[in-house]
């Protein structure tokens, strides 16, 4: 498990190769009816902003249980086309210590595997451990 | 571009079902969201909504509005200040804040279900008004 003792600020926690496949599409549709349509050629915004959880989920496989995301900011770069491979990075921008609170910050970068850049979102949890 | 003074977002009820999926689509399973007896046990008190699937409907609304291609070069800054519980009905509405003739922002906020503030959402899109 991954303890807010070991992250560090600055720190590059690793990058995953994100496959977009066919069961992934079908089920944010059944989530968000009509989304995949409406986004005609490219991915919903909503379906890469949880794409990039899944990174960040991936990456950071051992989190203690009960972590609180309580902020996030996005910058949105090019739109991305259905079928585009994709990859992200996550790094630690900071972490605090605040009384018995352990802050964390995240920074988490969507691009493609040839190098368009889609994304940026900074995360700021409450780590439990 | 025309630039409403508020976009409607559609309402909608999270419900269990939509918590599972949306842990299959990120591999998130955070007890907090999907374990009754963890989160009995924080002072949530009960399964609470992820942060990052209340903002789909927003990124929907505002891609409807004003096109996808709008949204290259926005930037958001989110707030989750309460927790909703699951199976909350959810109302969210965007108010637009100020519009020049480089960028637009609108201010989303999803309400808790109780006349608090759930979710702060500041959108500011690199496309102008009028």
């Amino acid at each position: 498990m991954i303890t807010f003792d070991q992250l560090k600020a600055g720190q590059v926690l690793g990058e995953v190769i994100l496959p977009v496949e066919a069961d992934f599409l079908r089920a944010w549709a059944a989530l968000f009816p009509g989304s995949l349509e409406a986004a005609g050629e490219h991915l919903p915004f909503g379906l890469v902003a949880a794409l990039m959880m899944r990174g960040y989920i991936k990456i950071l496989a051992e989190r203690p249980s009960g972590n609180v995301h309580v902020e996030q900011g996005f910058f949105w770069g090019a739109r991305v086309a259905k079928g585009t491979h994709l990859v992200v990075r996550l790094s630690c921008l900071r972490k605090e210590l605040k009384g018995d609170r352990r802050w964390v910050w995240f920074a988490n970068q969507l691009d493609s595997t040839e190098g368009v850049f889609h994304a940026r979102s900074t995360m700021k949890f409450l780590w439990a451990a | 571009m025309t630039v409403p003074p508020s976009l409607a977002v559609p309402a909608r009820r999270i419900s269990a079902q939509d918590i599972e999926s949306y842990a299959s689509l990120t591999g998130d399973y955070n007890p907090l969201h999907l374990d009754a007896e963890f989160a009995a046990r924080t002072r949530f008190g009960q399964p609470i909504v992820y942060g990052t699937l209340l903002l789909a409907p927003i990124w929907e609304t505002l891609a409807r509005e004003f096109g996808g291609a709008a949204l290259e070069g926005a930037r958001a800054a989110v707030e989750f200040k309460r927790p909703i519980k699951v199976g909350s009905l959810l109302h969210m509405e965007g108010v637009l804040v100020e519009s020049d003739s480089e960028s637009t922002t609108y201010r989303f906020v999803v309400n808790d279900g109780h006349g608090g503030v759930a979710v702060d959402v500041n959108v500011i899109l690199a496309v102008g008004g009028p």
